[in-house]
C-alpha cells in the first residue's frame, strides 16, 4: 500500500522541474478568457438589485434601449420563457424545501447585487451605460441581515422553505456533557468571522457562441469545473449535454470562486441563442466582491484535566450563508463542522451547526472551504487552554495531538484521517524556530508599546472532497495517447487555476515513458476533448487527475512495450522506458527510439505492432478507495480520502497605541505526502499563508444596514501586499498516504487555515490578558484596540 | 470602463479653462492626474458632462517667488520627490510624497492639487497643506482668490472651491515650510488608505525652544492643526502639545476601515510620532 517506487523514484517526479509554459505567462503571451472575445460580440451588463429584499414592481427599459449601441434589455420574466431553473451540482436533500434558481430574479429579489435584468449592447461601454439607466421599481421589505434576526423571523428568505435554517448537523461522540461537568479545567470563548472572499486577479468572464446550424453552444470562460458547468447549463437552457461545449483557457486564479453555479453562465448562453450573436460577460471588480463566504459565529468550550490532557470539546456554530443559489458555497459551513476537533485526541465531542439564510449574496467557494474556520476555532480554543493552564502552547499541543500510531483515526464526523505525524511536525517546527531570525517574545519597545506575540496552530485539511450526490462525486479521469510522431498527449478532466498542475501531470506521465516533462502535452478545460470529471477543487489535480493519468499512461506504455519487444526481438517484460528510448533490460545496447516505436504502431500495424492492443490510447479514472458513503454505526460517512496537515508559527508585533499589526516572521511545516514538484507546492503554500494572514488581519466585507456591501474595492478590502508579509519559512515532512497509489495527499489548498489561526494566536499572545476579548476576525486595528480597552475596564 | 458619455476639453489658457467650467452649469469636473476621478467615473459614482483637463495650463512648476514657495496644481508626487527646491524649502512635502504607494501610475500622475480638491480625509495632502499653512489659489472668470488651507477644507470631499473654479497653484511662506519636518501616517496594511496622518513642521528658536505646527488628517472630517512650542530637552512637552491638539479635535470621521472613535483614539499617537520625527531631524 505504499507509493510505487517505480514512479516517484523516477527522473522528474519529485523534482522542481520548471513550470511548463512559464515563459508564456511571464512574457504576457498566455491567453486568458477575455482574450477570446470575438469581434462583433454583444456585451452583457447585468442590472443588479439595489435592495436586499423587495418585490420587483416594474422594470422600465425605455431609457436603456434608447442608449446608442443598446440592443436589448431582458428581464427575469423574459428569460424564464426560454430557460428552466439552474440545477445545483450538490444534492439538495439537506434543504427544507425545493429551490427554483433563476439567472435573473423573477418577482422578488433576495440580496443586493442579485441580477434583475440583462442589458445587451454592441460595446461594453454602451452596455454599462444602458444598464445604469434601467429603472427598476421595488417594493422593499425588511431585509434579514443577520442570523439572530433570521432565526426568530416569521419570514423566510426562501419563502417556500418556511424557515431560515437551511441545514443543520449535530455531531456527537462520547459523553461530552458529563465530562464537562466533572472536568478539572474548562475554557470557553467565541469566534466570529467576517465575510471575505478569494479576490482572484482575473475576474469571471463568459463568452457564449451559439451555432445555429449545429444547434450547439460553446461557452468559453473562467470555468473551474467545465463538466459540471456543462451539465448545469445544458439543463437550464433545455439542451442536451452534448449540445454544450465548455472551454476553459488559462485562468488567473480562482480559489473556489469560479466553481459552477453563477447566474451569468446560463445568462450568456440563453442570450447568445436568442439574439444569434456571441454574448460576453466580463465581471468587474465590484461584482467580483459579491462572492462572499466564511461569515459565521462559534461558541466553543474545551475541557481538560489539570495536567493539560484534553477530554471534551463542544462548539455551537451559526453560519450566515446568505441566500442560496445554484452554487455550492453553503456546503463550506457543513465541512467546517465536520472537521472538529481536527488533529486533537479528544474522546468526547459535540458540534452543533446551523446554516442560516439571510438577505445577502450566496456563498461562493473560497480557499479553505470551511476547514480554515474549523482550524481557527480549534486553535483559538487550544490557546485559551494554554493560557488558562499557564503552559507552553506548543507543549500543550504535543500532549494532545493524535499520536502516529492512532492513525488512521475516525473523527467524530465520520471522516477518517488517513495518516500523519503530528508530533514529528512539531519537532521540525521547533527546530526551525531555533534559528535566531525569530524575534524574542514579548519585546516591549519603549513608548510605542509594541509587543511581539508568537502564535502557533495546527491545520488539518481534508482533501479530495467526494460528497454523495454531487456531480460528479469524487473522481477524475485522464486519457493518455501517443500520436504517430511520438508526442504524448494527456487529456485530463482536472483544470488548472494557474498553479501549474499541468506540469506535475507531465512529470508523472513523462516518467512512465522515460520522457522529459516538456515532451508531454497536457490538454485541459475543454468538454469536447477532455474526459469527464469535476475540474479543479479540493487539491485533487494530481491526487486524482495525476493518478488517473499515471494509470492510463501505464496502460499505454504496456501496449507500446509490445511493439518495442517486436522491434527489439525480445519479450515485453524485458522492455523498459529510458531516456527517450525503449530499451532491452537484458541487453541495454538494444534500444529503439520512443518516436520510432510509436510510429511503427501506426504504420506497421501487422508486423512490428502485430500484437499491440490498439489504439495507443487509454482512459482511466481515479477514485479514492477510502471514501465511505455507506453510513457507519453512528450514521456518519467519510467524504474525504486525504488529510494533509501543517503546523504554523507566526510572530506578530502589535502596537498597543494603535492596534496596528505587523507580521515579523513566519514558519510552517507542511505534509502532503509525496510531492511531485516541490517548488510548485511551495508556491501554493506561500500563497495560502499570505491568504491566511490576510484573513486573520485585514480582509473583510462588511455590509450596511440595508445589506449593501461597504467594501467592494481593494482600497477597502485590504489584501496583503508583499511588504506586509514576512519571509515565509517552509519545512516539509513526507508521510505518504497509505490509501493512495502514489502516496499523495493533495497540495494547493492547505496552509490558509493554519496561517489564519497562527496569526490570530500571535495577536492573542501579544495582547496578553486582553486576548480573551479577541473574538472577532479579522483582528483589525480597531478590534485590537477595542479588546485592549475592554480588558482594561 | 466609463459608462456615461462625457465631453472632454483640454484648454490651453486659464481663461479658456475658466470659461469652460463656467459654461458647464456645475456639471464639469476638472482633472489633475485623474487618479481619484477616473475610478469614480468607472464605478459610475460621478457622471460629469464635461471633463476639463488642466494639463495644457502649465501648472507643473515648482518655484520660489520671493518669500513664497509656489507649486503648480499639477505637480505630481514624483515631481515633489525629485525637486531640489522642495527638499530645500519644504522637506515635509518630500517626506509625504515618498510615502505615497500605488506605483508610478499613482505617484507619477497623482497631483498635489488634485488631492487637495478631492479632499478625501483619508489622504496625505490636506494635512500637509495645513501644516505648511499654505494658500490655495482658485481661478474663475470672476477672478482669482487665495484661500488658506485652514479654511479650504470644509468637510469630507468638500472644499470652498466653487464649481466654476479651478485650483491653479498652492503657495506657502518659505519661513514656515523650511526647517525640520516630520510626517507619519497610520495605515493598516500596504494597500490601506491612510487612516490618520500627521504632518509637523518645526523651526528652532533660541534657548532650546522649538516653534512647531502639527496638522492631523483623517481623524475628523477635515484636517485640524495647531501651533505648539516644545523644549527640545524635554520630550514631555511633546505630550502636552499633543494633548492640547487632541482636545480641540472635532467629532471623528468614519469609513469602512475605521470609525471616528478609532481615528480619534489613535490621533495622539500619530501626532506624537510626527512631532518626534521632526524634533529628531532638528537635532540631527
Amino acid at each position: 500500500m505504499t507509493a510505487d517506487p517505480g514512479i516517484l523514484a523516477g527522473r522528474a517526479a519529485g523534482t522542481s522541474v520548471p513550470r511548463l509554459e512559464a515563459d508564456s505567462f511571464v512574457s504576457g503571451r498566455a491567453a486568458f478568457a477575455a482574450d477570446f472575445i470575438p469581434a462583433g460580440a454583444l456585451h452583457l451588463r447585468v442590472v443588479r438589485s439595489t435592495e436586499a429584499r423587495a418585490q420587483i414592481l416594474a422594470i422600465d427599459k425605455d431609457a436603456a434601449v434608447a442608449v446608442p449601441g443598446a440592443v436589448a434589455v431582458v428581464t427575469g420574466a423574459d428569460l424564464a420563457r426560454v430557460t428552466d431553473p439552474t440545477p445545483s451540482r450538490f444534492a439538495k436533500d439537506r434543504f427544507p424545501g425545493p429551490l427554483d434558481v433563476r439567472s435573473l430574479a423573477v418577482g422578488e429579489v433576495l440580496y443586493v447585487g442579485e441580477p434583475v435584468a440583462a442589458v445587451l449592447a454592441t460595446s461594453a461601454g454602451a452596455a454599462r451605460h444602458a444598464a445604469s439607466v434601467v429603472k427598476v421599481k421595488y417594493r422593499p421589505g425588511a431585509p434579514i441581515l443577520d442570523t439572530a434576526t433570521a432565526l426568530v423571523s416569521a419570514e423566510a428568505v426562501h419563502a417556500s422553505w418556511g424557515t431560515n435554517v437551511a441545514a443543520r448537523d449535530l455531531i456527537r461522540t462520547g459523553d461530552p456533557e458529563s465530562v464537562f461537568a466533572s472536568a478539572d479545567v474548562v475554557v470557553g470563548g467565541e469566534v466570529s468571522v467576517d465575510s471575505s472572499t478569494s479576490a482572484p486577479m482575473e475576474t469571471r468572464v463568459y463568452i457564449a457562441e451559439w451555432d445555429a446550424r449545429a444547434h450547439r453552444l460553446t461557452l468559453t470562460g473562467t470555468f473551474q469545473m467545465p463538466h459540471p458547468s456543462r451539465w448545469a447549463v445544458a439543463q437550464a437552457l433545455r439542451l442536451r449535454e452534448g449540445q454544450v461545449r465548455i472551454v476553459a483557457p488559462n485562468m488567473g486564479g480562482t480559489f473556489g470562486l469560479k466553481m459552477v453555479g453563477h447566474p451569468e453562465e446560463v445568462l450568456v448562453g440563453a442570450l447568445a441563442r436568442e439574439f444569434g450573436k456571441p454574448v460576453v460577460f466580463v465581471e468587474d471588480r465590484q461584482e467580483c466582491f459579491l462572492a462572499r463566504g466564511r461569515e459565521q459565529h462559534h461558541t466553543y468550550a474545551l475541557a481538560a484535566r489539570a495536567d493539560g490532557r484534553m477530554v471534551a470539546f463542544c462548539n455551537k456554530m451559526t453560519v450566515d450563508i446568505g441566500s442560496v443559489g445554484a452554487g455550492g458555497g453553503w456546503q463550506m459551513g457543513l465541512v467546517a463542522a465536520a472537521l472538529f476537533p481536527s488533529v486533537y485526541d479528544i474522546p468526547n465531542c459535540k458540534v452543533e451547526c446551523k446554516l442560516v439564510t439571510t438577505n445577502k449574496p450566496p456563498w461562493q467557494g473560497v480557499r479553505g472551504y470551511g476547514k480554515e474556520i474549523a482550524n481557527l476555532v480549534m486553535e483559538r480554543a487550544v490557546d485559551r487552554l494554554a493560557t488558562e493552564l499557564g503552559v507552553d502552547p506548543l507543549e500543550l499541543r504535543r500532549l494532545n495531538v493524535l499520536p502516529k500510531e492512532k492513525l488512521p483515526y475516525r473523527l467524530p464526523s465520520g471522516m477518517l484521517i488517513d495518516s500523519g505525524d503530528y508530533p514529528g511536525a512539531l519537532d521540525d517546527l521547533r527546530a526551525m524556530l531555533a534559528v535566531p531570525a525569530w524575534p524574542a517574545p514579548a519585546v516591549t519597545v519603549a513608548r510605542r508599546r509594541k509587543v511581539v506575540g508568537q502564535g502557533f496552530a495546527f491545520e488539518l485539511t481534508p482533501e479530495g472532497a467526494s460528497f454523495p450526490g454531487a456531480l460528479p462525486s469524487g473522481f477524475e479521469t485522464s486519457t493518455v495517447r501517443v500520436d504517430p510522431s511520438g508526442e504524448v498527449v494527456v487529456l485530463t478532466s482536472v483544470t488548472s487555476p494557474g498553479g501549474g498542475n499541468e506540469t506535475g501531470i507531465a512529470q508523472l506521465v513523462g516518467d512512465v515513458f522515460g520522457l522529459p516533462p516538456d515532451a508531454i502535452r497536457v490538454v485541459q478545460g475543454d468538454t469536447d476533448l477532455n474526459p469527464f470529471g469535476v475540474g479543479n477543487t479540493s487539491s485533487r489535480s494530481l491526487m486524482f487527475g495525476g493518478a488517473a493519468a499515471v494509470a492510463a499512461a501505464q496502460e499505454v506504455a504496456a501496449k507500446l512495450a509490445r511493439c518495442g519487444a517486436n522491434l527489439l526481438e525480445t519479450e515485453e517484460d524485458d522492455v523498459v522506458y529510458r531516456a527517450g528510448q525503449l530499451v532491452s533490460r537484458r541487453s541495454p545496447d538494444h534500444a529503439v527510439p520512443f518516436a520510432r516505436a510509436a510510429l511503427a504502431v501506426y504504420t506497421h500495424t501487422f508486423t512490428a505492432a502485430a500484437a499491440v492492443d490498439l489504439p495507443l490510447q487509454a482512459t482511466r479514472s481515479y477514485k479514492a478507495e477510502n471514501v465511505r458513503h455507506a453510513p457507519d454505526e453512528h450514521g456518519r460517512i467519510s467524504a474525504y480520502p486525504s488529510f494533509p496537515y501543517s503546523v504554523h508559527a507566526a510572530a506578530v508585533e502589535v502596537c498597543y497605541a494603535t492596534g496596528v499589526t505587523k507580521v515579523l516572521d513566519y514558519a510552517v511545516v507542511h505534509d502532503c505526502g509525496h510531492v511531485v514538484n516541490p517548488d510548485l507546492v511551495d508556491g501554493q503554500i506561500r500563497g495560502a499563508v499570505a491568504m491566511g494572514i490576510g484573513a486573520a488581519l485585514w480582509e473583510r466585507m462588511p455590509s450596511d444596514h440595508k445589506g449593501r456591501l461597504n467594501a467592494d474595492r481593494f482600497k477597502a478590502y485590504l489584501l496583503p501586499r508583499a511588504p506586509d508579509l514576512p519571509r515565509i519559512r517552509l519545512g516539509h515532512r513526507v508521510t505518504p498516504s497509505p490509501f493512495h497509489p502514489l502516496g499523495m495527499k493533495g497540495a494547493g489548498e492547505s496552509g490558509l487555515g493554519g496561517a489564519f489561526a497562527a496569526t490570530a494566536n500571535a495577536v492573542g499572545a501579544a495582547l496578553g490578558p486582553a486576548a480573551k476579548f479577541l473574538d472577532a476576525f479579522p483582528a483589525t486595528p480597531p478590534r485590537i484596540l477595542s479588546a485592549l480597552r475592554r480588558s482594561s475596564t | 470602463m466609463i459608462a456615461a458619455p462625457f465631453a472632454y476639453a483640454r484648454p490651453s489658457t486659464h481663461e479658456e479653462a475658466a470659461r469652460l467650467l463656467a459654461g458647464a452649469s456645475g456639471l464639469a469636473s476638472a482633472i489633475g492626474g485623474g487618479t481619484a476621478l477616473f475610478p469614480l467615473l468607472s464605478r459610475d459614482e460621478q457622471q460629469p458632462s464635461l471633463l476639463v483637463d488642466l494639463r495644457g495650463l502649465g501648472l507643473e512648476d515648482i518655484r520660489v517667488d520671493g518669500e513664497e514657495l509656489v507649486l503648480g496644481a499639477r505637480v505630481t508626487y514624483d515631481a515633489l520627490v525629485g525637486s531640489e527646491i522642495i527638499s530645500r524649502h519644504a522637506p515635509l512635502l518630500a517626506l509625504m510624497a515618498k510615502g505615497v504607494t500605488g506605483g508610478r501610475s499613482i505617484t507619477g500622475q497623482g497631483t498635489i492639487g488634485g488631492s487637495a480638491c478631492y479632499a478625501n480625509p483619508a489622504s496625505d495632502v490636506p494635512a500637509c497643506l495645513l501644516a505648511l499653512r499654505a494658500r490655495l489659489r482658485l481661478v474663475s472668470l470672476r477672478g482669482t482668490r487665495d484661500i488658506p488651507a485652514s479654511q479650504f477644507f470644509t468637510g469630507p470631499y468638500q472644499t470652498l472651491r466653487r464649481p466654476d473654479e479651478f485650483l491653479a497653484e498652492i503657495r506657502a511662506d518659505i519661513s514656515r515650510s523650511v526647517g525640520a519636518a516630520g510626517y507619519h501616517k497610520l495605515k493598516f496594511a500596504g494597500s490601506s488608505s491612510p487612516i490618520v496622518t500627521a504632518a509637523s513642521t518645526l523651526q528652532m528658536e533660541q534657548g532650546g525652544i522649538a516653534e512647531g505646527f502639527v496638522a492631523i488628517g483623517g481623524a475628523g472630517p477635515v484636517p485640524i492643526g495647531s501651533a505648539f512650542q516644545v523644549r527640545t530637552s524635554d520630550r514631555d512637552s511633546v505630550e502636552a502639545a499633543v494633548k492640547a491638539i487632541v482636545r480641540a479635535m472635532p467629532a471623528g470621521w468614519s469609513d469602512e476601515l475605521a470609525d471616528g472613535d478609532y481615528r480619534r483614539a489613535v490621533a495622539p499617537e500619530v501626532a506624537r510620532i510626527a512631532i518626534e520625527a521632526a524634533l529628531e531631524q532638528a537635532d540631527g
